[in-house]
Parts: structure tokens; sequence; C-alpha cells
């Protein structure tokens, strides 16, 4: 039998339901898990036993008594520390913010507390998710379970460790160049980037007004359904939340993908990929052919603008955010990659800024020109598999931002949402993804497609078969 | 760009920028020079940017 701290919240719910599984057992093995591997892999800022233990009782107490809450009711998830959590230290991965205490929960979080979620903790970050290797000196960083000489990626790479590593069962982190979607890739699960707008970010100390995105990070497809069903939908208390329908997402999961028409724009993703990465993606493309999709070339000349579109964005944007933080003494307390990205992003100009939004409309406007023909977009999630640390963490941050951004930020600057799905290892071992791309508010669809793959995927049900050779991986790195 | 560029620029904002921190941001900026002109034509050309709804001080959103 599966740990318990592997199993999904699919498999989950209907022993907690059916009262096979109580909730305090569960929580039990998650806390567990926690103190046998986080030493290593470092996945949380705080761990919050009393609550977790709390919640568990009072949930299983419930669930005795009849009232069983939903699939979420009972389970272990762990938010990255960038949602405020009401009681709970929210740190945002800053030493600025080592005794922070909120007095509200963030939205996402409160729904997922009203569904009966137990709160593990907080999950480890690149200090103000400005960052994509998930490298912190102040919390310590957060590593790959899958080889802790190498990073999880980031910014929200102690969701990616802990989902991968069994110290939570699923999380929700945020994405405004790639943060959900990279450390899925390189963690070997599956994360969600929003539509933007689809999920509150009321609560959300995101790195960007107008690009991060909140979502799910999960060990299979319908554990991402189940969560986003949860925190999707409009908050008044978020000025860009949208009024947009929420879908039954769990519905779109088991229909048929035969017809789904599938772009690929080789040249912009595939040509700059690493082979085993390239390789990879194009073998899972080969699988969906199989299930009856169409992979069809597009193309998307407009991509070239997305990186400076991005920076010149999330550069003025960031720092807009924490110029004050730069202009006072409070900066020497930045880690040296972050406070370098900060100064970066002051130096970007109005006139930059400005075109860089109207590119953002060029590009969203070419991608909706492109989905009269195909119903999603594929690529590889980054062109890497995760890199191993090595001493200069503000090289192997640029490095890695410069590598992996490309790929990643044309949904952030168009709003659009990505799923990351795991496709398979590297020669190295390493977990490598592949992102579609999808309509505004089409999620569903892309759970659709994501599931279907799911189904023929190397990494189905890799926790059941790996899981012991991951835990024998995780030892302690640089 | 110029190391003595980008301090004057940096203190200008009132950010007194440490030494060691200029090299990084020239190798930032290095990297997105040559990609820079992307943020011009050719792709605004021809295209819909006159159009009401390309109106790059709009914050972005679906409403």
């Amino acid at each position: 039998m599966t740990d318990l701290y592997y199993m999904t919240i699919e498999q989950l719910a209907p022993l907690i339901q059916s009262r096979q599984l109580s909730p305090v057992e569960l929580t039990e093995s998650i806390l567990e898990r926690i103190e046998q591997v986080d030493s290593i892999v470092n996945s949380y800022i705080t761990v919050t036993p009393e609550v977790a233990r709390s919640q568990a009782r009072f949930a299983e107490s419930e669930i005795m008594q009849g009232n069983y809450r939903g699939p979420l009711h009972g389970i272990p998830i762990a938010p990255k520390d960038l949602y405020f959590t009401k009681g709970i230290r929210t740190t945002f991965g800053s030493a600025l913010y080592r005794e922070f205490v909120p007095d509200y929960d963030a939205t996402p979080v409160e729904k997922l507390l009203n569904a009966g979620i137990v709160l593990t903790g907080k999950v480890n970050l690149h200090e103000f998710a400005n960052g994509e290797t998930n490298v912190n000196v102040h919390y310590g960083n957060a590593r790959n379970p899958w080889n802790s000489y190498h990073i999880t990626g980031g910014s929200s790479g102690g969701s990616g460790a802990a989902v991968a590593a069994g110290t939570a069962i699923a999380s929700i982190g945020t994405d405004t160049a790639g943060s959900i979607r990279i450390p899925s890739a390189m963690c070997g699960i599956y994360g969600l980037k929003t539509t933007y707008g689809r999920v509150s970010k009321h609560g959300v100390k995101g790195l960007c007004e107008s690009l991060t995105c909140p979502g799910p990070m999960a060990r299979c497809v319908t554990d991402l359904s189940i969560i986003l069903q949860y925190i999707a939908g409009y908050d008044p208390k978020d000025a860009t939340s949208a009024k947009a329908r929420v879908d039954d997402y769990v519905s779109y999961l088991g229909k048929s993908i035969q017809g789904l028409r599938i772009g690929v724009i080789p040249e912009y993703f595939f040509d700059k990929a690493n082979t085993d990465v390239a390789q990879l993606v194009k073998n899972a493309l080969s699988g969906m052919e199989s299930l009856g999709a169409q992979v069809v070339e597009v193309k998307i000349p407009e991509l070239d603008m997305a990186m400076v579109t991005e920076m010149m964005t999330a550069g003025t944007e960031a720092t807009v955010e924490h110029h004050e933080t730069l202009t006072s003494d409070q900066k020497s307390q930045l880690q040296d990659d972050v406070r370098i990205l900060f100064e970066t992003g002051e130096l970007v100009t109005g006139i930059q800024y400005a075109r860089a939004q109207k590119a953002r409309r060029l590009l969203l406007a070419r991608f909706m020109e492109v989905y009269k023909d195909v119903d999603i977009i594929a690529a590889p999630t980054v062109p890497i598999p995760a890199p191993p640390f090595i001493e200069n963490q503000t090289k192997l941050n640029l490095e890695v931002w410069n590598a992996c951004t490309p790929f990643t930020c044309p949904a952030n600057i168009t709003g659009l949402p990505s799923l990351s799905v795991p496709v398979g290892l590297s020669s190295d071992r390493l977990p490598v993804g592949m992102q579609f791309f999808g309509k505004p508010f089409a999620e569903g669809t892309l759970l659709k497609a994501a599931y279907a793959y799911e189904q023929i995927s190397p990494f189905k049900d890799i926790y059941n078969i790996e899981g012991k050779a991951i835990s024998n991986s995780m030892s302690v790195g640089v | 760009m110029e190391q003595g560029y980008i301090e004057k620029v940096l203190k200008e904002a009132g950010i007194d920028v440490p030494d060691q921190d200029v090299p990084w941001i020239q190798y930032m900026v290095n990297n997105l020079e040559p990609i820079m002109p992307r943020l011009t034509p050719p792709y605004y050309k021809g295209s819909k940017i006159d159009q009401p709804w390309v109106f790059e001080l709009l914050t972005f959103n679906w409403r």
C-alpha cells in the first residue's frame, strides 16, 4: 500500500468520507514525514503541528457526526508563505517579515479552510517570490527531493519540494513569471497557473499586481481540479478579480481528447530546449496523438517580445512595491540576487513600461488569433532540468531566470492559463515538464488534456513506484 | 550600460547601489538590450495598435 503521505486527494477523500481513514492519522503521517525529511528538503518555513492536530481532530469529529464537507475535508495542505494566514506568521521568505502575523486569511486560504483542510504550515519560497531558484539565505534553500544537490526551481520551490517529498498532500503557489510551473516541472508534480483574475489575490503578497496569479500544485490532475474548484471565483475584495463563471472542473476529467487540436511552436520552444527535455515533450505529444489529438505547428512571432515585456513589467511593478525598502537601511536585509533584481527594475523607464503594456495586448491578440485554429498550445515548461546548486547564488538565479522565463512568461504577460505536467525523467533522473497554454478561463480544457495525458504518462503513480527511491535520494547537498 | 550611469540613476532615486551589485545589473541589462528593440515595430506596424483596446496605461485585466 502507498504510504499515506504519498497518496493523493483523489485517493484519500473516499477513505476519509467512509471513515476508513481519520484526518488525525493522515495528519500525523504528514507531520512524521516532515520530521523525517524536511531537515534535508527544507520545504517549510513554518510548521504548525498544534494548529494541524487541532484542525484534524475537529475534522474527524465533524465527519464522525456525519458532517462531511467534501473532498478537501481533513486533507493536509500547506500554502506558499506569501498567503496571509490569520494568527500564523507569514514571512514572504524575507527576514524583514520574520515576525509578521496577519490578522486575516487570504481569500484562497479562507476558502480552503472552509472546505475543511488541515494547515500543516507555510512552505518555502524565493524571497518575496522574486527569483526562480528558491535559494533563500534567510530560511535555507528548498532542495529538490529527486536530488537534493539540485534546486527546486522557484519561486514556489517549497510547494514543489513539499508535494514531491510527501511533506504535504498539495499546496497553493503563485506565478508571476513561471513560479508555479517552474518548480512543478523541476520537482515532477502538476501545477496550474490560472487565468489572471480567476483566483482572488486578496491577502496574497504577489510579486507584481498585473502579472501574479495564484494556483494549485499537486501530485495528480484530479487534485488540481478539486483545489481549483474551491479557490476559483470572483472576490469583491480583489479589484482585479474576474466575474467569469466558475466551471465544474472535475467534470472535464476523463473526457475524450479525440480531435483536440494542440498547437506547437518549434522555433521558439523546442529548438531552444535541452535535448532530453525536447525529446520527452515530443514523446508526450506523440502519446496524445495516439489518444486522438492533432498536433499542428503554429506561429506566434510576437513571442520575441515576451521576455523583454515581462522584464519591463515585472521589474517596474516589483520595484514599485519594494522601493521604500531599497531606499532605506532595510535594503541590507534583502538577499543579494533579490536586491539586484529590484535595483535593475528601478532602471526601467516610463516609456519602456508603457510599451510593454502595448506589447502584452498585441501578444494576447495573436494568441487569440491562433486559438481560432487550435484548442491549446503545448511546449516544454522550461528548457532545462533542475540545475545543481552553485556557490554564487546571484549567478545561479540570473542564469535560471534568463533560461526559464522566456518559456513561462508568455502566460503571465497575456494573463492566459497554463498547466505543467510531468512527462518523464532526464538522463540525470531529474523530472521534466510539459506545459499547455489555454484560452482565457478555459482551465477545464487544460485539465481535460492533462488528465488524458496523465493516464498514459510514465509519471502516473510515480510516487507509488519511486517513493522509496525519492526518499533515498534525499541527502544533504550544498 | 555604464557603471556611472547606473549609479547616477539609482542615486537620484534615493538608492545607494553597492559596488558589487553593478556588474550583475549590467549582466541583466546587457541580456535585455539586444531584444529591447522588440518592444517597438515591426510588430506594431499594421497592427491594431491604434485601436482603443490597446491602451498602454490600462491596468491589465479582463474587464
